[in-house]
């Protein structure tokens, strides 16, 4: 009867170390880790001012903006000029020809 | 005798009503704009205020397709048509689909200085959006340094057309590739307030108006450009071209 118990207890141990050992196959470091969630300190310590990035895109926006429409209204000045100076000459150089 | 000239100043200083109507337009339309975006749309939880970026960062993200896209359209329909006119149009497209994408290239790197932690990473999306950049700067350089033989006309005009395939892997990157740069208007509708939807949709319509007059002038001026180059010509042809 003590043998018996004592092979009982014996395969209990085996059966619960076995199980044991199947358990932490399973939880191998990457499982593991993917359930966890660790604190990161340095971040958390960051403070990025919001503020100025903002001024900084809305103002970099409007200066492009601005400059894109006064190069366009310099180079619509210079090319008219340039066309009414031209058309003239042309006209001319046609009437002394006649 | 100077009748010619006087209806050239005239042309050339005299602007189309429709012109004048969608300036107007366009600035009653980025008053409401800026209005909806600092007095009537929230806070970003989690962002902040550096979130406001993203009422300009992507219209303009638009704007410059609207600008890339037609300098597609207008530089094959040069390739086909041999027209100065569509050539006016893809410069014009060129040239403001690269000022927006540049908007867009500094706007969303500050954005991404608070919420990623750092200016630029090379994400699809930003990677693609900075080579169509890059393609279409190689064309205005192309169009602006080289001389103005038929033969460097259209080796410009093959690349803006060939250029425009990027616009599609950029718009797609987000859903094709993993990167950090969100999605926020899905087919779901986006994961927007309804005051910030309201004011994305306000800088959608300001955005789309401000890229059609902006490419408008500059189609314009590149069309008295090529009169200017047309008339240097028969200048030149008249023996005047010396004198001037």
């Amino acid at each position: 009867m003590n043998r018996l118990r004592v092979l009982g207890l014996l395969t209990l141990l085996a059966l619960g170390a076995l199980s044991g050992a199947e358990v932490a196959r399973a939880e191998d470091p990457a499982e593991s880790r993917s359930a966890a969630f660790q604190a990161v300190e340095g971040a958390q310590g960051e403070q990025v001012p919001g503020g100025p990035l903002m001024v900084s895109a809305y103002g970099v926006v409007m200066a492009l903006l601005v400059g894109y429409v006064a190069r366009l209204g310099l180079m619509q000045r210079k090319t008219a000029a340039e066309v009414v100076r031209l058309s003239a000459e042309i006209q001319r150089s046609r009437g002394q020809a006649k | 005798m100077n009748e010619n000239a006087t209806s050239s100043r005239s042309r050339s200083s005299r602007l189309p009503l429709g012109f004048l109507s969608l300036a107007g337009l366009t600035a009653v339309l980025m008053s409401i704009t800026l209005y909806a975006i600092f007095f009537i749309a929230p806070v970003e939880l989690q962002m902040g205020i550096v979130q406001k970026i993203f009422y300009f960062h992507v219209p303009s993200a638009y704007a410059m397709y609207i600008g890339f896209g037609l300098c597609v359209v207008g530089s094959a329909m040069f390739l086909a048509k041999q027209s100065d006119a569509w050539e006016a149009w893809a410069v014009g497209g060129a040239e403001v689909g690269s000022m927006f994408c540049l908007i867009v290239l500094i706007t969303g790197p500050l954005w991404a200085r608070k919420a990623w932690g750092t200016y630029w990473t090379w994400d699809p999306r930003l990677t693609t959006t900075l080579l169509i950049g890059m393609v279409y700067i190689a064309y205005l350089l192309l169009r602006n340094l080289g001389t103005t033989g038929e033969a460097e006309r259209k080796f410009a005009a093959g690349l803006g057309t060939l250029g425009g395939a990027l616009m599609p892997i950029i718009h797609y990157s987000v859903q094709l590739w993993r990167g950090q740069h969100p999605t926020v208007i899905t087919k779901k509708g986006g994961g927007l307030d309804a005051d910030m939807g309201m004011a994305l949709s306000l800088g959608f319509a300001t955005f789309t108006a401000l890229a059609v007059l902006l490419i408008w002038a500059r189609a314009r001026a590149e069309r008295d450009r090529q009169r200017v180059l047309t008339l240097t010509l028969d200048a030149a042809e008249l023996g005047i071209l010396e004198e001037t």
